[in-house]
């Protein structure tokens, strides 16, 4: 952990809301990267993201600062992420799937090219294949951060995060955007 | 290199972080295969895209949320969770006193009674039909099915009754008295505190009902209670 990050820890601890603040900043965006990745919803990854941070705030006093701040964070995010999607297996919401076209036109406008396929073959993807891959090639964590992330075996992280890829290298192949950006490759 | 080592190969290099392209075996087997001179390309258009997506960012204020989310969180903290404490007490203080209030209940000493004055009347008719006629003091059987009907009906029933009194009455009455403990402390605190209401509907949203596994348990567990057997032996 760097020693930014510890000082904001310890700050925040100490009941400074301007390190809160600091650390939400520097954070957001992971956090809601995961939870966007695992989800794939805006609204819902909003709300999580901000549950991450509420609860990984108020359980400060546990955390262990021998440990990395990210990972622990990103677990809680993964955590959050993942009683929201139990939640929506046992409810779904009849609107939901609107929502989903929604948010995808939304986000992958915002994309192009090649990115927006990746990112579209990447929200294809097994919600937990989605978040090991999105760590490590994304967010470029070890395999043990992942592990400890997604409270699953190094072996398993591994395993989703090869599949991951080849899943996703299979859908490029199949919409022929391969062929189409091999030029750009070479 | 073969082309099954060759799908190895590409996870080996990517989980080193180096690029497919700087690896020599998978360079020289990619220029013979064209099978695996494609999953390459796959792989490198994989990276790229990556490399290309944006971080996701939330919405504007994000961080100002979370700062009402974290205030909000901190005044109902200790409150809702003293809340459901005290709750869950006197639901356990009422299920466990449940016997004796039975046992002191009008309607449950009524029934009880009927019962003692069944079981004695059905004992002093064997006894009186064993003292005039042995032949029918061998065949009670007759005296029974009048009797046997009360004892079955006081214990369980009664009990069954008042611990679903008791249970729903924890149910409605536990949110609308977690309403006023905050509220008398706002008032003691020259109101100070938060208003109490918001947290309170959001408590008594919380609040499920009975799944049909629960109201199992719950009628396992009264049948289990010790006020039956208590009721026959006296």
């Amino acid at each position: 952990m760097s020693k930014e990050v510890r000082e904001l820890v310890r700050r925040s601890l100490a009941g400074d809301e301007t390190a809160r603040a600091a650390l939400v900043v520097r954070y957001q965006g992971q956090v809601f990267s995961l939870c966007y990745r695992m989800l794939r919803h805006r609204q819902d990854a909003e709300d999580a993201a901000q549950e991450t941070f509420v609860r990984a705030f108020r359980s400060l006093r546990s955390y262990d600062s021998k440990r990395e701040f990210e990972p622990w964070l990103l677990a809680i995010a993964g955590n959050r992420c993942r009683s929201q999607l139990s939640l929506r297996v046992r409810a779904p919401r009849p609107q939901a799937l609107h929502d989903e076209l929604a948010d995808e036109r939304e986000i992958h406008d915002a994309g192009t090219g090649l990115a927006e396929e990746v990112g579209r073959a990447i929200d294809k993807l097994r919600a937990d294949y989605r978040a090991a891959f999105v760590l490590f090639h994304q967010q470029h964590f070890s395999y043990a951060e992942i592990s400890e992330t997604l409270e699953c075996p190094v072996g398993t992280a591994k395993t989703w995060v090869h599949r991951a890829r080849r899943e996703v290298a299979r859908l490029l192949v199949e919409r022929g955007v391969v062929e189409e950006m091999k030029h750009e490759l070479q | 290199m073969n082309c099954s080592e060759f799908q190895g190969r590409i996870d080996q290099v990517l989980d080193s972080r180096r690029a497919p392209t700087s690896d020599i075996p998978l360079r020289d087997h990619a220029s013979t295969c064209p099978r695996c001179s494609q999953l390459l390309d796959s792989y490198l258009a994989m990276l790229q895209g990556v490399r290309r997506l944006e971080m996701l960012e939330p919405a504007c204020g994000f961080s100002e949320r979370v700062a009402i989310g974290l205030a909000r969180h901190r005044r109902l903290g200790w409150p809702s969770r003293r809340a459901v404490v005290v709750l869950a007490a006197a639901a356990a203080c009422l299920l466990a006193v449940t016997p004796w209030l039975v046992r002191d209940d009008g309607a449950g000493r009524g029934a009880r009674e009927m019962a003692r004055k069944g079981s004695t009347t059905r004992s002093s008719s064997v006894e009186k039909v064993g003292e005039s006629s042995p032949s029918t003091a061998r065949t009670p059987d007759r005296a029974a099915p009048k009797v046997d009907t009360p004892p079955s009906d006081n214990g369980v029933s009664e009990i069954a009754r008042v611990a679903q009194k008791s249970v729903s009455g924890v149910l409605l009455w536990g949110p609308m008295s977690v309403a006023l403990l905050p509220r008398a402390a706002s008032e003691r605190s020259g109101g100070h505190n938060t208003p109490a209401g918001g947290w309170v509907d959001e408590f008594a949203e919380g609040l499920q009902p009975l799944s049909d596994s629960t109201a199992g348990a719950l009628d396992g567990l009264l049948d289990a209670l010790p006020g039956e057997s208590n009721d026959r032996s006296s």
